[in-house]
């Protein structure tokens, strides 16, 4: 039986920055109040998500379709996140809606990579896919 | 060894990017509270092109990945 040596740290900066989102402090980061302020910390926050799915591909936590999996949400947050910056004129609530939206996802992908951080039991059944991770936490309506 | 170098090498990368990362954040932040203002939309392309850089990165991982399975 393996012995997990690598622990979470790989996608601690996403957990991190998904706390900095939710109004948290921290490391002595100001916590987002204004709508500019979520949005500058949304932004940190899918950069996260990238970052910490090219480590667990360079790690060999996931393969590359997985990767591609985890860009392809990111990329679906990033839409997400401008579209709440371009109506934000027009409708405060719509901009707000479209950003929890983006943030939920980045929650939801964030979980399904922590799962795959650790090293699992040779003996251990398989995961699904990321893809059905994600659609099992986040269901198409 | 070779695993803990690996990952020995891998936090490091992390700890640098993270860190980076987290501190242009936080000085964004506190110029806007500083300055009593909402950031600019200057600022805010600013941190898109910040996302953009890290998704080229991680899209060239993945062609990476893929050319060395021969997929």
């Amino acid at each position: 039986m393996h012995k997990n040596r690598a622990g979470r740290w790989m996608t601690m900066p996403v957990v991190m920055a998904l706390a900095l989102v939710a109004g948290c402090g921290v490391l002595g980061v100001p916590k987002p109040e204004s709508f500019g302020d979520k949005i500058q910390a949304a932004y940190h926050t899918i950069g996260a998500v990238r970052d910490t799915g090219r480590r667990l591909l360079q790690a060999g936590r996931i393969d590359a379709e997985e990767a591609q999996v985890i860009q392809d949400r990111a990329d679906e947050m990033r839409a997400g996140l401008e579209l709440a910056r371009g109506i934000r004129k027009t409708s405060e609530v719509g901009a707000e809606s479209r950003l929890a939206t983006a943030l939920g996802l980045a929650q939801i992908v964030t979980d399904c990579m922590t799962e795959r951080e650790v090293e699992r039991p040779t003996d251990a059944p398989p995961l699904p896919s990321l893809a059905v991770c994600i659609q099992q936490k986040d269901p198409p309506t | 060894m070779t695993n803990k170098v690996s990952n020995g090498l891998l936090l490091a990368q992390l700890i640098l990017e993270h860190g980076t990362a987290l501190t242009q954040y936080a000085d964004l932040q506190r110029r806007t509270r500083a300055e009593n203002r909402e950031p600019t939309d200057a600022e805010l392309n600013e941190l898109g092109q910040g996302d953009d850089a890290k998704r080229a990165r991680f899209q060239a991982e993945i062609d990476a990945a893929r050319l060395r399975l021969g997929s």
